[in-house]
């Protein structure tokens, strides 16, 4: 486990996880790969390609262990915050979490947007970082790792989705496609759902 | 102003279905929040599943019997799409919620969260930067 939020969703940090995330986003991609080997040497390659390309960001070397020590005196002070409502001896903690955190949010964080060409999720991790110095909110930083692995899984997604002529569902079709073996008579709920992308006319004519 | 392509998809129901209909559907989509509209699509509460359980199910009240309008957490803090992200942003700190719905027209269109507001401000130094 690399961040606090794998414990709520955790994300792939090897190969073969990112190659079963693939799987588990869509039963079709699954379907298709095992019926054709063309299809699984294209999956391979692209799972092979998107892996190298985020594995030096999703590994953890010195910088990353420091942050990951840093968050744990940072979590150390939030509960020191929510149990004595103390907020100079929280800041004295949360210090020490900013000045471990250095090296990632700045050298492998530069790094990692020179590599990627993903200057924004750089800068969101930096915020995140000094967001994250208020008291209690130390979980609002998600680290380096697992924003390249997030970018990592959806760059994979998009690429075999479009290399396999999957489509890809909204994802309420895929949650219905994961527990309707679960539990009975579990519905694709798109008439409950308002999204930005469709209007609100049709939202409520279909419901 | 807000962004409305960049916004996350809300789950509703109505404020005339069930706590039956609202759990399923909660379920179905593996929700913990819904929001309740009227036929106008404006919102008017909120249901969390927390709500379900001690407003349902601890006081022993049939799911099929009461509606939605009776279990929802209302009023609820809103922002209509022409507002700042700043805004929104003090909304959300004002209640301590880590979103908030976003209308248009009194219309709910979808939901601002957290992350949007960091990738804004992170849109905006860039923006900077590069200048």
């Amino acid at each position: 486990m690399k961040s606090v939020r794998d414990i709520v969703k955790k994300m792939p940090e090897t190969r073969d996880d990112l190659e079963n995330r693939v799987f588990e986003y869509s039963l079709e991609i699954r379907d298709k790969v095992e019926g054709n080997p063309e299809y699984r040497n294209r999956l391979e390659q692209i799972v092979d390609e998107e892996f190298r390309r985020y594995e030096p960001y999703i590994k953890k070397g010195v910088t990353g262990k420091l942050g990951g020590f840093g968050h744990v005196v940072g979590y150390a002070a939030d509960a020191y915050f929510f149990t004595t409502g103390d907020i100079v001896g929280t800041l004295g903690g949360k210090f020490l979490n900013l000045i471990l955190q250095i090296p990632e949010k700045f050298y492998k964080n530069i790094s990692y947007a020179i590599h990627t060409n993903d200057y924004l999720a750089a800068v969101q991790n930096i915020v995140e970082g000094f967001v994250s110095y208020l008291p209690g909110l130390t979980v609002l930083d998600q680290g380096l790792s697992r924003i390249a692995q997030k970018k990592m899984v959806s760059r994979t997604l998009y690429r075999v989705g479009e290399a396999l002529g999957v489509e890809i569902k909204p994802w309420y079709s895929r949650v219905r496609d994961k527990i309707k073996d679960k539990y009975k008579d579990v519905e694709d709920r798109a008439e409950n759902i308002i999204s930005p992308r469709k209007s609100g006319e049709f939202a409520l004519a279909a419901a | 102003m807000i962004e409305k392509n960049k916004l996350n998809d809300a789950v509703i129901c109505k404020e005339d279905d069930s706590a039956f209909d609202v759990s399923r559907i909660m379920r179905d989509t593996q929700n913990r929040h819904i929001i309740v509209v009227d036929n106008e699509l404006k919102p008017l509460g909120i249901i969390s599943t927390f709500d379900i359980n001690n407003r349902v199910v601890a006081e022993e009240i049939d799911p099929k019997s009461i509606k939605a309008k009776d279990i929802m957490t209302f009023p609820i803090d809103s922002v209509e799409i022409s507002e700042s992200y700043e805004g929104a942003y003090g909304k959300m700190v004002k209640k301590g919620t880590y979103t908030i719905p976003v209308t248009e027209n009194g219309k709910l269109i979808g939901i601002l969260d957290f992350n949007l507001i960091f990738k804004k401000i992170c849109e905006i130094e860039k923006k900077g930067g590069e200048k």
